[in-house]
């Protein structure tokens, strides 16, 4: 598939325009798709299984940056995103995500339970059972932005 | 690595020194042992390093990483007791008499049963008012 973007600053609306021979089921799903991600400006745009799909920010439990590669867990499916964890922290600041680790970002709304660990470290059990660690770098920070205290 | 394990050395070493200083004085009062030596306090100073070291060395992610509860306990007791044994004999801790030996093996084993108990009783009543200030929080967010 040939994509071409054409800059133009005479373009008063962003038009996309899909030629084929022929339309048809996999068109029709890139269509979608990009009507959908207008709609939702809010949506995480991941993939999963060589398909593409709009997510919804608050069905997110966590996201984790593996080898360079930014992955979106849900509460059984994992995407991937093309976006790195800083600029998942700056787009989508008003939902409940917090930083806990280098290479992890977590959905506060998602937690279902907190507890310290050794070594100043706090685990924190996701809704669907799984358990994420908040390192002791940031564990003050969650635990301030909870109310729990912390140091400043 | 190196860094953030000596950052946290002397946290470790004092929290294993109270312990190992609090045993020791019930032990003497109870013994009727009225004075504690400078070389005695050093001595237990010297293994609540190792055995600080020994902490981070199991419990902490600096060394050892992804490995269960159980094979952190049994990396950090087996090489405390040891040394603990090897300061006990080289020191002369203790006359050369199994009874004694026995009950010194006893209070080591108790010590560490009974810091357990109390580390998971603080983290269940820790969790409990973290748990509580994150319902809170994920209630006014709502």
């Amino acid at each position: 598939m040939l994509v071409n973007v054409i800059e133009n600053p005479q373009c008063k609306e962003t038009k996309i325009t899909i030629e084929c021979k022929q339309s048809d089921e996999h068109i029709a799903q890139i269509a979608n798709t990009l009507k959908g991600m207008d709609n939702a400006p809010d949506k995480l745009f991941c993939s999963y299984k060589g398909e593409w799909y709009l997510i919804d920010p608050k069905n997110v439990y966590y996201f984790e940056s593996v080898e360079r590669k930014c992955f979106c867990y849900c509460e059984k499916e994992v995407y991937e995103t093309e976006m790195r964890l800083y600029e998942i922290e700056d787009k989508f600041a008003k939902y409940d995500y917090i930083r806990v680790s280098k290479a992890c970002v977590v959905n506060i709304s998602r937690i279902k339970s907190i507890r310290p660990d050794f070594g100043g470290k706090i685990i924190a059990t996701m809704q669907n059972g799984e358990k994420i660690f908040v390192s002791r770098q940031y564990a003050s920070s969650f635990k301030m932005k909870l109310g729990i205290g912390g140091v400043k | 690595m190196i860094k953030q394990f000596f950052k946290m050395l002397p946290i470790e070493t004092a929290k294993i020194f109270t312990i190992i200083m609090t045993v020791h004085i019930t032990i003497s009062l109870v013994l009727g042992v009225e004075v504690i030596s400078v070389n005695r306090n050093l001595q237990l100073l010297a293994i609540s390093v190792l055995g600080g070291a020994l902490m981070l060395t199991a419990f902490s992610d600096i060394f050892v990483k992804k490995i269960s509860f159980i094979w952190r306990l049994v990396i950090f007791i087996v090489p405390f007791f040891i040394i603990t044994m090897i300061f006990a004999i080289v020191f002369s801790w203790i006359d050369f008499d199994f009874y004694r030996w026995l009950i010194f093996i006893g209070i080591f084993l108790v010590c560490f049963s009974l810091s357990l108990i109390i580390y998971f009783v603080e983290c269940k009543i820790k969790g409990k008012k973290y748990t509580e200030k994150l319902i809170e929080y994920q209630n006014n967010k709502e």
